[in-house]
């Protein structure tokens, strides 16, 4: 976050946007915004000129709260006390205010600032009054969805404010048709009163189908501690969680490495993952790029030891005339450590509509008998979009699109060096290429490709043709 | 022309169309280029048991499995010569039933109980000979039974009860048996799991889990088990084995080998017969002398 974003008034380039914005609405609305943006730029430049004036809080109060408690008031607002210009306090005071708001415990926060009504008090001295109106303390959310193949409902109760310092607790269950069902109860609170910094508790348990791909439905039950934080640079996640994992219900025709991975497992393990994104847009970017960065270490107690990595990243441009260029590359290590093997919980899995277009779900990697994908401990995977307007429907969110994309997964040979594993892996990619028309709902993106793989491996389970993507994350 | 076959008259024309049959001739050229798989699938080349086998601290395949239900299977089978691996997996979750012994075919297919034998009867390359464990007159096949049917209800709950109820055995025994393979504190959760399945089972057949009189019906089965054996090699006086000798020595034989504890009750009981010790003794050197050299 720079300075300007901080501080709006400052900066005299979010004017020319309102300009460029403007000239879509009729002349009067026109006129009006020009005559409040003067309003405002007077009120800045005065605030400009006295902002080296001595001023100070005096004293503050608040309105409003039922709930709160006022040690969270204290934490936000103690800066505020610090100020001693005009200028500072001004700042100061819009970032309390600004932290209060996305706390997302009050319909509003108003901060009035005026002068002092202690008679004894000197002429700077300022009284701060914040009035706020807290949100309802209890929401409930429901929803159902469709996803690659099952539909699902779900449920959220949350409880806002918990026990007045802005925490907020979320019980989360949903439901599928596929017999898959989750359970998720957390507690998150802020540091300091700081919306930016969060460290929250959870426990979850759900149960994962994946009969269609690889023969097995996997139970998870774990708890986690973590810490989460905003910095310049992005966003920051430290954690640590215990799952005990259950690989369970193994199909009768399943494939001798999958039925002997059936079983109980422990993970004990530190995760610290770090994300940049910049794009415009989550589900079809026209520019900006994401970055994702995630290490995770298992082996504190437990009986599953391995080190992993992973890294996404994505990057759009905006050609002009409605044609984007969005490229993607993303890898991963998964390196068991004592000598063990990795369990198929903790492996990679490849291929979909949503991953690698041309192959089926997961449909890339080490498979047996044409059947059961075993999932691999090495990746590497890139693609690279074209997205076309389409004429007649500028102005839907419907676009032409030109891809190719490819990957490979392997499963990681201990004996022989790392750099010859991943010399493998190089050598050995499957690619697909293909064209096809994305839509962007308000909710989901849609995308229809017909889809040419052009080298596999003869294991890969290829999807040739059409094919359907529904989701909300693409490679 | 009724509608139905209208349909698939057009469907078969369409399917016939040039421009379908180039487009299909086209899609079919690809993948351009495929490569070899590197993943080579394993397998069994015989039918392979999985079973309860090394406890806590065994190194190797220990040869014997201390699992009842899973020794029987294990005798049985090399009583009737079956061409079969062993796998010590102490994994039930891998097995169709939830429960340890299941045979996994070369085709990987999960057989359990009488399935298993049937299966070997299907497919003879096993080399199955079932003559030798054959009974001939109708006097042994009914003893036999009603023996096989003894043993599987007083001993197989004496011996239930010993591992799981007895709380001295269930933490220095059955743990160290039933729980090696999982780590703390999930090796209690599974065993406590484990344990209060067995106790519904018992209480399937009994209402009330009382001590003195699970293991006084187990003496009692006991000694007309060593009556009837009495000095004989094997079962009814034959020079090899049958389904009741793989039946008695799957439950006397983890009783004999289970540890020293304060609470051997049945241990203790069961040393007394001195006809079945040995005859423990020599069904386990006949079978697995060759594993233990």
């Amino acid at each position: 976050m720079d300075s300007d974003e901080k501080f709006p008034l400052r900066s005299r380039q979010n004017e020319e946007l309102a300009e460029e914005y403007l000239q879509t609405f009729p002349e009067s609305d026109r006129q009006r915004m020009r005559e409040y943006l003067a309003a405002a730029r007077k009120l800045a430049d005065l605030v400009n000129d006295s902002s080296s004036e001595p001023f100070y809080i005096h004293s503050c109060r608040i309105f409003g709260t039922k709930k709160t408690r006022q040690s969270l008031f204290k934490a936000v607002i103690s800066p505020t006390f610090e100020a001693r210009t005009f200028g500072e306090l001004i700042d100061e005071v819009r970032i309390a205010a600004d932290k209060l708001n996305r706390l997302d415990i009050f319909k509003y926060v108003d901060v009035l600032l005026d002068a002092c009504e202690d008679g004894f008090a000197p002429p700077e001295a300022l009284d701060m009054v914040i009035a706020v109106e807290e949100k309802p303390r209890y929401w409930i959310r429901t929803g159902t969805e469709i996803g690659n193949d099952a539909g699902s409902a779900n449920i959220s109760l949350n409880i806002r404010n918990v026990f007045g310092g802005a925490e907020s607790l979320e019980a989360f269950m949903s439901a599928n048709t596929q017999t898959s069902h989750v359970f998720e109860f957390c507690l998150a609170k802020p540091i300091n009163g700081n919306p930016d910094y969060k460290i929250d508790t959870s426990a979850f348990s759900l149960t994962k189908n994946n009969q269609i791909y690889s023969s097995h439905d996997e139970i998870l039950r774990g708890a986690a501690l973590r810490w989460r934080g905003r910095s310049r640079l992005g966003l920051h996640e430290l954690s640590y969680g215990i799952t005990w994992r259950q690989v369970s219900n193994i199909a009768q025709n399943a494939t001798l490495s999958i039925r002997e991975s059936a079983g109980h497992s422990l993970k004990s393990s530190i995760t610290n993952t770090f994300t940049r994104d910049v794009r415009d847009d989550v589900m079809l970017p026209s520019k900006g790029y994401y970055l994702k960065l995630a290490q995770e270490f298992a082996g504190i107690g437990g009986d599953v030891d391995f080190f992993k990595h992973e890294l996404e990243s994505q990057v759009n441009f905006h050609l002009g005339k409605g044609f984007i260029l969005s490229a993607s590359l993303r890898n991963g290590l998964l390196y068991p450590l004592d000598g063990q093997r990795s369990k198929i919980s903790d492996r990679f899995f490849l291929g979909g509509a949503q991953s690698i277009r041309g192959f089926r779900l997961n449909g890339i990697g080490p498979r047996e008998d044409k059947k059961d994908s075993l999932g691999g401990d090495l990746y590497v995977a890139g693609g690279a979009s074209l997205f076309t307007p389409l004429p007649r429907l500028g102005n839907y969110p419907v676009k032409g699109h030109f891809f190719v994309n490819g990957g490979n997964l392997l499963q990681l040979n201990q004996r022989a060096r790392l750099r010859t594993n991943i010399n493998q892996l190089t050598k050995t990619p499957s690619i697909s290429a293909g064209v096809g028309v994305v839509y962007r709902s308000s909710i989901v993106r849609l995308e229809v490709n017909f889809c040419l793989p052009l080298i596999t491996t003869a294991t890969d389970k290829v999807k040739k043709g059409l094919q359907l993507g529904l989701g909300i994350n693409f490679w | 022309m009724p509608a139905e076959s209208t349909k698939v008259f057009l469907a078969a024309k369409l399917h016939d169309h040039p421009l379908n049959v180039a487009f299909r001739a086209f899609l079919a050229k690809f993948p351009l280029k495929a490569h070899r798989p590197i993943h080579r699938t394993p397998h069994h080349e015989v039918p392979t048991l999985y079973v309860w086998g090394n406890k806590k601290g065994d190194r190797g395949n220990q040869p014997i499995s201390f699992d009842f239900a899973c020794l029987r299977w294990q005798v049985w089978l090399l009583i009737i010569d079956a061409r079969f691996d062993v796998k010590n997996c102490n994994e039930p979750l891998m097995s169709p039933s939830g429960k340890l012994p299941f045979l996994l075919t070369p085709n990987n297919d999960a057989v359990i109980g009488e399935h298993i034998e049937e299966f070997l009867k299907q497919n003879p390359e096993h080399q199955l000979d079932l003559d030798i464990p054959a009974l001939t007159t109708d006097e042994e096949i009914t003893n036999s039974k009603a023996f096989v049917a003894l043993a599987d209800t007083k001993l197989r709950n004496a011996l239930m009860y010993y591992y799981w109820c007895e709380a001295q055995n269930f933490e220095e025994v059955t743990s160290q048996l039933y729980g090696a393979k999982y780590p703390k504190p999930l090796n209690w959760i599974i065993l406590y799991q484990m344990k209060s399945a067995v106790v519904k089972e018992l209480l399937t057949r009994k209402p009330v889990l009382d001590r003195e009189e699970i293991y006084q019906e187990a003496e009692e089965a006991l000694k007309a088990i060593s009556t009837l054996l009495a000095d004989h090699d094997y079962f009814f006086g034959r020079s090899s084995p049958s389904f009741i000798d793989a039946v008695v020595f799957s439950y006397v034989h983890p009783i004999l080998s289970n540890p020293t504890t304060s609470v051997n009750t049945l241990t203790t009981i069961t040393r007394r017969y001195k006809n079945l010790v040995e005859f423990s003794d020599r069904m386990k050197n006949r079978y697995f002398a060759k594993t233990y050299q």
